[in-house]
């Protein structure tokens, strides 16, 4: 790997904002910088995209697909104004969007819509790669199954609650990169929390029930 | 969605305003359902709380520095390459800009000195063409053309011929007659 300066990130790094590391690496070709831009940011990216995808080969590509971009468009498309953070974050979003609506669109079924539960028939298509079933994560069994109903929720509602929650990002921004207003990403998020509240209440009904 | 719908969502993830927030807890200690929603919002909210966070495998970390690495080397090899080029085209048109104004340079001195000891390029090759007989003729148009000769006709024709091609123009007699004629007549060439 080549480094320009030192192998080691040095302290005064951390200390820097993102713009600056961003200034760095643009202006000097500082590889410690985006080093450390990316040791910043590169698991909230990669659980966002897992959260979406559950899958770890897919996630893996699209993170890798993310970051290429990253490398090869800051130059054209990012200008020093915007949080770099939140750029990143469109080009993962647009990247797992973009294979989740592939993947829907190999389905030869017309879609259909459900007015008691408002969604439609992509909405409600389970994911081939649902966490538990592939992925054999080293996490706690509450933790697997929280993330299992998010993985049943339809796809809008999942961005919603994994960019806030992974980015604690303020609706506004929300709304900007899912191109909705401030009102419908609120909206998103509330249908998201109430039906996940549902699928626990079903479950735990459900296991009483065969109790 | 109303913002009626959306107040719950907005005050348990703290997007509220302090005044909203006051307003919204009366409403609160009013309405026993929306406690309810409030309450349910909340839990779920602490309940994605415990979303662990999930690291890229470490290959693919350095693999990606990697490609940033050799992204900007050849990004710096693409600059440097263009500098050298451009560089190049520089040294080529200067140089070639600096051999045409040495050749007009060497050319200069020979017009000037043609009025004194040796007669120029032009003015030979006027004096050896001044020897071919140059035909005028009228074209439909009424337009005078001289063939013949060579390719500067215009220039090298001699007095003589110059006379004799006027000999072969036509004069107009009544001019209020053929008016247009006048008007239509263009001489091309000229001896002077």
């Amino acid at each position: 790997m080549r480094l320009n300066k030192s192998k080691h990130i040095p302290s005064n790094y951390d200390k820097m904002q993102d713009r600056e590391l961003v200034h760095l690496y643009r202006k000097d070709d500082d590889q410690l910088a985006f080093k450390e831009l990316m040791n910043r940011h590169q698991a909230k990216v990669y659980s966002y995209i897992f959260s979406m995808v559950h899958n770890r080969e897919v996630t893996n590509d699209i993170f890798q697909e993310t970051f290429t971009k990253v490398i090869t468009k800051m130059d054209d498309t990012y200008n020093e104004q915007g949080k770099w953070i939140a750029w990143v974050m469109r080009i993962a979003h647009n990247a797992t969007i973009d294979y989740i609506r592939k993947q829907k669109r190999f389905v030869d079924v017309n879609s259909s819509y459900d007015k008691e539960s408002k969604t439609d028939f992509y909405d409600r298509l389970p994911d081939d790669d649902a966490i538990g079933q592939q992925e054999k994560l080293e996490i706690d069994e509450s933790t697997s199954e929280l993330l299992e109903h998010i993985s049943n929720l339809p796809e809008e509602q999942r961005t919603v609650v994994m960019l806030r929650h992974y980015y604690e990002m303020p609706f506004k921004e929300i709304a900007d990169l899912t191109d909705v207003s401030i009102n419908t990403a609120l909206g998103r998020m509330r249908y998201a929390l109430i039906n996940l509240r549902k699928m626990f209440d079903e479950k735990h009904d459900k296991e009483r029930s065969s109790v | 969605m109303s913002n009626r719908d959306t107040d719950s969502i907005k005050y348990v993830l703290n997007e509220m305003d302090p005044s909203e927030r006051i307003e919204f807890e009366r409403r609160i200690v009013e309405d026993s359902d929306l406690l309810i929603e409030v309450e349910s919002i909340r839990r779920m909210e602490k309940r994605l709380s415990a979303l662990p966070l999930f690291h890229p495998p470490k290959k693919l970390s350095h693999s990606i520095y990697e490609k940033s690495g050799e992204y900007n080397a050849l990004l710096k090899r693409r600059d440097r390459n263009k500098k050298l080029s451009l560089a190049a085209v520089v040294l080529v048109i200067s140089l070639s800009g600096s051999m045409l104004f040495m050749g007009e340079s060497d050319d200069v001195p020979d017009q000037f000195n043609s009025a004194g000891i040796q007669s120029s390029p032009l003015q030979q090759s006027t004096v050896t063409k001044s020897n071919n007989r140059v035909q005028p003729w009228v074209d439909n148009n009424q337009i005078i053309h001289f063939t013949g000769g060579s390719e500067n006709t215009g220039f090298t024709m001699d007095n003589s011929d110059l006379q004799s091609s006027y000999q072969k123009l036509q004069p107009v007699n009544n001019p209020s007659v053929k008016q247009y004629f006048h008007r239509n007549l263009h001489l091309t060439g000229s001896g002077n």
